[in-house]
C-alpha cells in the first residue's frame, strides 16, 4: 500500500470557488427549456433532411414510395449506417447526446446491490 | 444527520431565507463535491459543468431529502452518479465517432493539466484510468478521501462486501502497474 502515493489536489482557474455559487444560483433560478421540445426540434431536423435526401434518390422510380419508408429500406439495407442517418442532422452531435440522454434514462440505475465491481 | 444539515435544511425550506441557505450549500459542499468529480473526469471544464448539475439537482430534490443520510452522502451520491453517468455517455458515444474519450484523459494526463508534471503523480493518474470507473470511484472515495466503507456503502448503495473486493482489486492493480517499469 506505501507504494502508491496520494494524488495530489487538481488546480482550478482563479478565483474559481469565489465565483462558483454566483454560477449554479444563477442556472437554479433561470427556468428550465422543455426538453422535449429540444428533441422534437432535433427529430424534426433530421427527419425533414433526410425526406428530401430520400427524395433526391427517388428522382428515377416511378411508382411514389413513403420517403418515411425509402429511408427505412436504406438503413435495413445497411446502405445507411447510424453514422450516415446522423450526419444527414445539422447538429449530430447534438441529436447524439440526446438520443443517448435518453437511453440511459431508459436503462437500469447506476447502483444496485447484486453488481459486481471487479 | 449533523446538527448543521439540519439548521441548513431548514434555512433552505423556508422562502424567507431559501436563497441564502442554497449558497450555504454550496459553500460548505463545493470543493468536495468538485475534488470528487474531478478525480473522475479529470477534465476541469467537465468537472466544473457536473459539479454545477450536482448543485441543481439537488437544489431541485431537495423537499424530498428525507434526512436518512447526511448532506454530504446525499451530495455525494448525486456527484458520483453524475461522474458515472458522464463516462458511460462518453464511451456510448465512441461507438459512433472516433473521439475516445479514454485517449482523451490519456493525453490530458501526459499534457499535465491535471497536476503538477511529477512522473509519478502522471503515472498513478495512467493506471487509475486503466480501471473499470466504478472501481477507480471505490479507490478514489476509500484511499483518497479517506472514507470508511460504510459511508461509501450508503454513498454507492452497494455491500460492503462488494466495495471492499472492488477496492482490494484496484488496490492490486494499481501496485502492479506502479511497480511496473
Amino acid at each position: 500500500m506505501q507504494k502508491i502515493p496520494k494524488q495530489q489536489p487538481f488546480q482550478v482557474p482563479e478565483n474559481y470557488f469565489e465565483e462558483l455559487p454566483e454560477k449554479i444560483m444563477a442556472r437554479a433560478s433561470r427556468p428550465k427549456p422543455s426538453r422535449n421540445w429540444t428533441w422534437v426540434a432535433a427529430a424534426a431536423v433530421l427527419l425533414g433532411v433526410g425526406l428530401w435526401q430520400a427524395g433526391e434518390f427517388n428522382t428515377s422510380t416511378s411508382t411514389p414510395i413513403n420517403p418515411d419508408e425509402e429511408a427505412l429500406l436504406y438503413i435495413e439495407s445497411e446502405q445507411w449506417n447510424a453514422e450516415d442517418v446522423l450526419s444527414l442532422s445539422d447538429n449530430p452531435n447534438e441529436l447524439l447526446d440526446q438520443i443517448i440522454e435518453e437511453e440511459l434514462a431508459k436503462s437500469e440505475p447506476l447502483w444496485t446491490e447484486e453488481e459486481t465491481w471487479f | 444527520m449533523k446538527v448543521n444539515d439540519q439548521e441548513l435544511l431548514a434555512r433552505i425550506r423556508s422562502p424567507f431565507t431559501k436563497e441564502l441557505g442554497f449558497r450555504e450549500l454550496i459553500e460548505t459542499y463545493q470543493k468536495s463535491v468538485y475534488q470528487v468529480i474531478r478525480r473522475m473526469v479529470l477534465i476541469h471544464e467537465d468537472a466544473d459543468d457536473l459539479t454545477q448539475n450536482t448543485f441543481i439537482k439537488a437544489y431541485k430534490a431537495l423537499d424530498r431529502f428525507e434526512g436518512n443520510s447526511s448532506l454530504f452522502t446525499w451530495l455525494y451520491r448525486i456527484a458520483t452518479n453524475e461522474s458515472l453517468t458522464f463516462l458511460e455517455k462518453k464511451k456510448k458515444r465512441y461507438f459512433f465517432s472516433l473521439d475516445d474519450h479514454q485517449e482523451k484523459l490519456e493525453s490530458y494526463v501526459d499534457s499535465g493539466a491535471t497536476i503538477s508534471g511529477d512522473e509519478i503523480q502522471v503515472k498513478l493518474q495512467k493506471s487509475l484510468l486503466k480501471l473499470p470507473d466504478k472501481q477507480r470511484l471505490v479507490f478514489h472515495l476509500k484511499y483518497e478521501e479517506d472514507l470508511s466503507y460504510e459511508e461509501i456503502s450508503k454513498i454507492t448503495g452497494t455491500t460492503v462486501g462488494a466495495l471492499k473486493a472492488s477496492y482490494h482489486h484496484a488496490v492490486k492493480k494499481i501496485e502492479q502497474e506502479l511497480t511496473q517499469e
